[in-house]
């Protein structure tokens, strides 16, 4: 197989402009969407509560509102693929199944955090002017590069994988299934780690409760054992996660019928 | 060229549509696929795209496996379902945006197209009609100068003038390297244009001929009485008597309506089938 049925630069960028100018519209009324919700937020109290905001009210509401609308947007980046009509028009574009993927991707990852960090700066702008002419003090600034904004960003474009690999499979709601698959995996591999916790460590268990003073005395052991597992599962997030959900992606993408 | 051997396809939880089917679609010709409803015609045209994959059996077009949908296959085929979508942009943003993924397309021709079919270029797609994003996607697909036109129901929505005008774009679109098909059940839309016929029943090919094939072979009269049923090949009651068809002992070659022959092949598929086989 030839590398420009894979890849090929220019018609990688004309499908990324193609994705980003038939989308734009949907775009402006989203960010208008969440500019209404920003100040339903921000204003009343600026109106009405005396004294001052605390600086970190941007660390909760910006990761909150980066979530919510990168998840929206990564389950609903897929949504033509499902529509009987647009799904035949998007297979037909003479892209490969990569490219495709690769542009929803960029699209929803490093598209998507600047232009809401860009957005919800100047938001924060906007709010400080109406606090500064309204009531005479001042509203805290946004940092974007405040470390845990950051890190909420590194979450957000680790697990937002799953959520467009989510709206690849799932034809209705797949921000909901998607979470809903999420938890219910997540209590059946509770349960299964729970279990190979109780059969591995039979002796520190009666019946399926923990013994108090085993515990105590192998603490040590049960220390290094968790210090070990989470170094594990964050190498696992940090590394595995995200690709693991683009490979399905892919290969979802590729064997999908119209 | 399109060839599909021993192809077998079946919808989930269904039987199969298509079992051991083969096919062979030349260059240089309008295709007409013709069929019942349900008899798979979409489904044959949505596997040469690369929309539905195949379950046994392989299917070649233009020397690409449609499955693999490689953008050097997709740029070369261009396909309008009965169904259409086209997004909320002007024509001009449309062109801006489709047009550079066909290396070959044809700007200039696209501006007569539109001239023709009479289309306003500066409203957006969405605010026209049914038959004028047809006229559109038509124009769209011809300037793309693609080597594989699929057209699915393509006169559905097109007014009389319209109709008129897309046989004529359509007959003189056609070259050496390209392959037009088009899949309908509005065969007088298109009489005069499609050449071979092909006709799916049930999940196989029951005819597969040429116009001057189907002349040479197969005559047609009008009778007042009623024919033996064993006697011709086919009869339907029309004003005045019955219209016959019949195999051809003569020299002379006749003119066949489309509408007709598509009857008497799928009321009499084993003779029809014996007459061509045996003087091929």
């Amino acid at each position: 197989m030839k590398t420009t049925h894979f890849f090929n630069s220019k018609r990688f960028v004309l499908l990324l402009r193609n994705d980003l100018l038939r989308n734009y519209r949907t775009m402006l009324v989203s960010a208008g969407a969440v500019a209404a919700l920003y100040f339903v937020i921000t204003l009343p109290p600026i109106f009405f509560s005396r004294g001052s905001t605390s600086p970190d009210f941007h660390l909760g509401l910006y990761p909150a509102l980066l979530f919510i609308g990168g998840f929206i947007l990564s389950s609903s980046a897929f949504s033509e693929i499902h529509h009987s009509q647009k799904n035949t028009s998007f297979f037909m574009l003479p892209a490969s199944i990569f490219e495709k993927m690769v542009s929803k991707l960029l699209l929803t990852t490093i598209g998507y955090v600047p232009a809401s960090i860009l957005l919800y700066y100047l938001l924060t702008v906007t709010t400080s002017g109406i606090a500064a002419i309204f009531t005479g003090w001042s509203f805290p600034a946004f940092n974007p590069f405040n470390r845990e904004i950051l890190l909420s960003v590194a979450i957000y474009l680790v697990t937002q994988s799953m959520f467009l690999f989510g709206g690849l499979y799932f034809k209705n709601h797949p921000l909901m299934k998607t979470l809903f698959s999420q938890f219910a995996i997540t209590f059946v591999l509770s349960i299964f780690a729970f279990l190979v916790v109780r059969i591995v460590y039979r002796d520190f268990f009666h019946g399926m409760r923990f013994i108090d003073e085993f515990m105590f005395n192998d603490m040590v052991s049960f220390e290094h054992l968790g210090k070990n597992l989470a170094t594990i599962f964050k190498y696992l997030f940090w590394i595995c996660f995200a690709p693991y959900f683009w490979i399905l992606s892919y290969l979802r993408l590729g064997e999908t019928e119209v | 060229m399109i060839k599909m051997t021993d192809l077998t396809f079946a919808y989930k939880n269904k039987p199969p549509l298509f079992s051991e089917l083969n096919l062979q679609i030349s260059d240089g010709n309008i295709y007409g696929l013709l069929g019942k409803n349900g008899a798979g015609k979409t489904t044959l045209l949505k596997i040469i795209c690369g929309l539905l994959f195949p379950q046994k059996g392989t299917c070649s077009v233009l020397a690409f496996a449609p499955s693999g949908r490689i953008p050097e296959m997709l740029q070369e085929i261009y396909f309008i379902p009965e169904e259409i979508y086209t997004p909320p942009l002007k024509i001009s943003e449309y062109l801006k945006l489709y047009a550079p993924f066909y290396p070959r397309f044809d700007h200039q021709s696209f501006g007569q197209y539109i001239k023709t079919f009479d289309l306003p270029r500066n409203d957006r797609l969405t605010s026209l009609s049914y038959g004028q994003k047809k006229k559109f996607l038509v124009a769209f697909g011809l300037a793309t100068n693609c080597r594989l036109l699929i057209l699915d129901e393509p006169t559905n929505g097109l007014d009389i003038p319209s109709k008129s005008q897309f046989r004529k774009l359509l007959a003189a679109s056609l070259s050496e390297d390209r392959i037009i098909i088009i899949s309908t059940h509005q065969v007088r839309d298109i009489g005069n244009l499609i050449d071979p016929i092909i006709i799916l029943d049930g999940g196989n090919v029951i005819f597969n001929q040429s116009i001057d094939d189907i002349s040479r072979k197969l005559a047609v009269r009008l009778q007042k009485t009623e024919p033996g049923k064993d006697d011709v090949l086919y009869s339907e009651k029309t004003l005045g008597g019955y219209v016959v068809i019949d195999e051809n002992r003569g020299e002379s070659e006749s003119n066949l309506d489309i509408e007709l022959l598509f009857n008497a092949v799928i009321n009499n598929q084993q003779r029809m089938g014996e007459l061509f086989t045996r003087e091929a």
